[in-house]
C-alpha cells in the first residue's frame, strides 16, 4: 500500500510573549496509508491541532517535512468564512470557494448540500437570521461536501443536535468507507473515536508517544488521564480556565470513600474565594461524564435550588445524591465554579471514581455495559 | 484530472516557491471574484441606498475640491475645465487609497478563517483591488455625462484609461499587500496609514495642477514627484482626457509601480509563512 502522508521530523515552535520558544511539535515522525483511518488522541496541548494545522497548510513548520499524496481538505472548525449578511444560498457558494471548490463543483451539489442540512425553507434568508442549529448544520454540510483523498478532521461533530452528530457522523463513516480516501480525526470523544477509526496515535508533548491497535490505545490514554486526575492533588492543577475570583481545593466523596450503584453518595467541594466582595453568590457545577467521555449529568447547588449567598471565604459543600443511579464502571467530574455568575475556576477531569455494582431496581437483575450509563428509575404497567 | 504535480505536495519550513504559489493562486482565482462579489453583495445589495453613495460621494468631493482650491486658494490649474479635471484625478485617486486601505485590513478582519481554513491568502487582499472598480467605474460614468454635457467627450480618453489603471492598480496592489502582511505584525499601520495617504494626496496632482508641485523644487529633482504612481497616472490619464502637455518622466511613475508591486508580492510571500501564528 502506498502512503497517504509521510511526516519526517517535523517540529513546529511557537515564541511566547515572554520571549521563550514553546514547541508544539518535536521532530515527529508519523507515515499514515491510503486509505486509513486514523485517530489522533491525547490530551490538551499534546500538538493534535498544531499538527493538523500544518498538514492542511494552514501553518508553516519550523523545520522538518511532511509530504502529501493526494488532494487534502481539511475541516477544522465549522462555520468559519460564513458572512451573516449574505443569504443561506450565497454562503453555500462563498464558503465552498473558500474551501477550494470550483463553482460548478458546488452547483452540482447544491441541492445535495441544502438536503443534508434540511435547511431548504430558508435559503434566501440572511444568515444573521438563522438559529445556532441551522447555521452549523449548512456550515457542516457544505465542509462534507468537498472531494479530497485525504480528509482532516478536527473535533467538529461537538456541534448541532444529538440527531444532527449522528448525521455527521455516519457521513463520515461512510466517507471512510469509499475506497483509497485517508481519514484523520481528532476528537475527544472517544465513543467516536473507537467507531470509526482503524488505528489510533496517542499524542503527548509534541511527539507520537504511541500508535497501534485503537481499543489498547484509547484504554492507555484514559489511564494516564485518570492517573494525572489521581496523582496530582486538584489544588495543585494548573490546567485551568476562569478569573481566577475563586479556586476548586478539594473534590472527595464522603465516609469511606467508596461509591455504588444505588447507595446514597455525597461528594464534597472545597472552594475558596479570593477577592474583596462582602457577599458573594457561589455555584458549584459538577459535570459528569464516563471515562469514555460521554457527558452523563451534571450536579449544581444552583441548578438543584440550593443557591447560596454567603460571606465566608473557603466553602465546604456537599452534594448529596440519593440511590446513586450509575451504573457500575468509570466516571470523571468537570468541576466549575461561578461566582457572581462569571466563571471563576474549571478544571476538566477535576475527579476520577469508579462506581461498584449494585441493583438498582431492586430485582435482582445485572445490567452490565463496556460504557456505562445511568439508570433512570421506571415501571411498567399493562396497559 | 489534475495533474499529479499537482496533487503531491511537500511541506517544509520555506512555504511554497514562488512559481507555486501563483500556480496555487491561479488555481485559486475564483475565490478572488468570489470573495470581491462578497463584498459587492454585503456593500451595495444590502443596503437600500449603496449606489447612491456611490455617486453621491465623487460629486461632494469634487465640489469640496472646487470651492477650497479653485474658488479660495485660486490655485487651481488655467485654461482648463476644473470640474473635468478634478474630477479625473479623484476617479484613480480613490480607487488608489480605497484599495490600499481595504487591502491593508484585510487580513487582520478575516484572522479567524485564516486560523481555521487553507487558502491562498493573497487572494484576501488581491480581492480588495476588484470590489474598488465598481465604483471608479461610476466616478468614469459621471465625468463621461459631465463631458457629453460640455460637449467634450472623448472616446479617446476612455479607450486609454486601461494604462492609467494599470499604472495606478498595480501600484495600489503592491502596496496593499504589503502593508497588509506588515500590520499583522504591526497593527499600528492601520492607524498610520490614513495619514500618510493624505500626505501622498497633497503630493499628487489632484486638486491643482502639477505645475505647481513641479515649480516649487527644482526641475533636476521633478523626478522625485514622479516616485509616486499615483502621480504618472493621473498625469497620463489627463493627457488624453484633456490633451494636457505630458512630462516624459511619466515613465518614471510607471517603473515605479512595476517595482511596488514585485516588492509587495515578494513581502507578502515571506509573511505569509508565519502568518496564521501571529495573528
Amino acid at each position: 500500500m502506498s502512503l497517504a502522508i509521510q511526516i519526517e521530523n517535523l517540529s513546529k515552535f511557537y515564541k511566547l510573549k515572554s520571549g521563550e520558544q514553546f514547541a508544539a511539535l518535536k521532530e515527529l515522525n508519523l507515515e499514515i496509508q491510503q486509505g486509513e483511518v486514523l485517530g489522533l488522541i491525547g490530551p490538551n496541548g499534546a500538538g493534535k491541532s498544531s499538527l493538523l494545522k500544518i498538514l492542511s497548510r494552514i501553518s508553516t513548520p519550523s523545520s522538518g517535512r511532511a509530504r502529501i499524496n493526494g488532494k487534502l481538505a481539511s475541516l477544522l472548525e465549522v462555520g468559519t468564512g460564513f458572512h451573516p449578511e449574505l443569504s443561506g444560498k450565497d454562503n453555500v457558494f462563498l464558503n465552498g470557494a473558500i474551501l477550494g471548490m470550483k463553482k460548478k463543483e458546488i452547483q452540482a451539489k447544491y441541492d445535495e448540500i441544502v438536503a443534508f442540512a434540511g435547511v431548504e425553507k430558508f435559503m434566501d434568508s440572511q444568515v444573521k437570521h438563522y438559529s445556532s442549529g441551522m447555521y452549523v448544520r449548512l456550515a457542516f454540510a457544505v465542509a462534507a461536501h468537498l472531494r479530497a483523498d485525504i480528509l482532516l478532521i478536527d473535533e467538529v461533530l461537538a456541534v448541532g443536535d444529538a440527531e444532527f452528530q449522528k448525521k455527521c457522523l455516519s457521513k463520515i463513516e461512510s466517507e471512510s468507507q469509499e475506497e483509497g480516501k485517508t481519514l484523520i480525526f481528532v476528537s475527544h470523544n472517544m465513543n467516536a473515536t473507537k467507531k470509526i477509526c482503524d488505528r489510533v496515535a496517542y499524542m503527548k508533548a509534541g511527539q507520537i508517544h504511541s500508535i497501534g491497535k485503537t481499543e489498547q490505545l484509547i484504554e492507555s490514554y484514559l489511564n494516564d488521564l485518570g492517573e494525572v486526575a489521581q496523582s496530582i492533588p486538584l489544588s495543585e492543577r494548573i490546567d485551568r480556565t476562569g478569573n481566577a475570583e475563586g479556586r476548586l481545593n478539594k473534590i472527595s466523596i464522603v465516609e469511606n470513600g467508596l461509591l455504588s450503584t444505588a447507595q446514597n453518595a455525597s461528594i464534597q467541594v472545597d472552594v475558596e474565594i479570593d477577592n474583596k466582595l462582602a457577599q458573594n453568590q457561589v455555584e458549584i457545577r459538577l459535570n459528569l461524564a464516563s471515562a469514555y467521555g460521554n457527558y452523563l449529568s451534571s450536579f449544581s447547588n444552583q441548578m438543584s435550588g440550593n443557591s447560596l449567598l454567603t460571606s465566608d471565604k473557603k466553602i465546604s459543600m456537599i452534594c448529596e445524591i440519593d440511590q446513586l443511579p450509575l451504573m457500575k464502571g468509570d466516571y470523571y467530574l468537570n468541576a466549575h465554579l461561578f461566582i457572581n455568575g462569571e466563571r471563576a475556576d474549571a478544571v476538566s477531569r477535576a475527579f476520577n471514581f469508579s462506581v461498584l455494582e449494585g441493583d438498582f431496581y431492586n430485582s435482582g437483575a445485572q445490567l452490565e455495559r463496556k460504557i456505562p450509563g445511568l439508570f433512570i428509575p421506571h415501571k411498567w404497567t399493562k396497559a | 484530472m489534475e495533474s499529479k504535480k499537482e496533487k503531491n505536495i511537500e511541506i517544509n519550513s520555506k512555504g511554497l516557491s514562488f512559481t507555486q504559489g501563483l500556480q496555487e493562486l491561479i488555481r485559486y482565482k475564483s475565490l478572488i471574484s468570489t470573495f470581491a462579489w462578497r463584498d459587492y453583495k454585503s456593500k451595495y445589495a444590502q443596503t437600500k441606498l449603496g449606489y447612491f453613495w456611490a455617486v453621491f460621494q465623487p460629486i461632494v468631493s469634487v465640489l469640496i475640491l472646487f470651492i477650497l482650491f479653485k474658488k479660495f486658494a485660486k490655485i487651481g490649474p488655467e485654461g482648463v475645465d476644473y470640474i473635468s479635471y478634478a474630477l479625473s484625478g479623484l476617479i484613480l485617486w480613490n480607487y488608489f487609497q480605497n484599495t490600499i486601505l481595504q487591502s491593508a485590513s484585510s487580513l487582520i478582519s478575516s484572522q479567524r478563517m485564516i486560523q481555521k481554513i487553507y487558502f491562498p491568502k493573497m487572494s484576501l487582499p488581491l480581492s480588495k483591488a476588484l470590489v474598488g472598480l465598481i465604483e471608479m467605474g461610476i466616478g468614469l460614468l459621471l465625468l463621461s455625462i459631465y463631458l457629453a454635457y460640455k460637449g467634450e467627450f472623448s472616446f479617446l480618453a476612455l479607450l486609454a484609461f486601461p494604462l492609467p489603471l494599470f499604472v495606478c492598480g498595480i501600484s495600489a496592489i503592491g502596496i496593499g499587500l504589503f502593508s497588509s502582511a506588515l500590520s499583522i505584525r504591526f497593527r499600528d499601520l492601520q492607524q498610520v496609514l490614513p495619514f500618510i495617504l493624505q500626505s501622498v494626496f497633497f503630493l499628487s496632482p489632484i486638486a491643482y495642477s502639477s505645475q505647481i508641485l513641479e515649480s516649487s523644487i527644482s526641475s533636476s529633482l521633478n523626478w522625485v514627484l514622479y516616485l509616486n504612481p499615483i502621480y504618472g497616472s493621473i498625469e497620463f490619464f489627463r493627457h488624453f482626457l484633456i490633451g494636457s502637455d505630458l512630462n516624459p518622466l511619466s515613465i518614471v511613475s510607471l517603473l515605479s509601480a512595476v517595482l511596488i508591486l514585485f516588492c509587495g508580492f515578494f513581502f507578502f510571500k515571506r509573511a505569509e509563512t508565519y502568518m496564521a501564528d501571529y495573528l
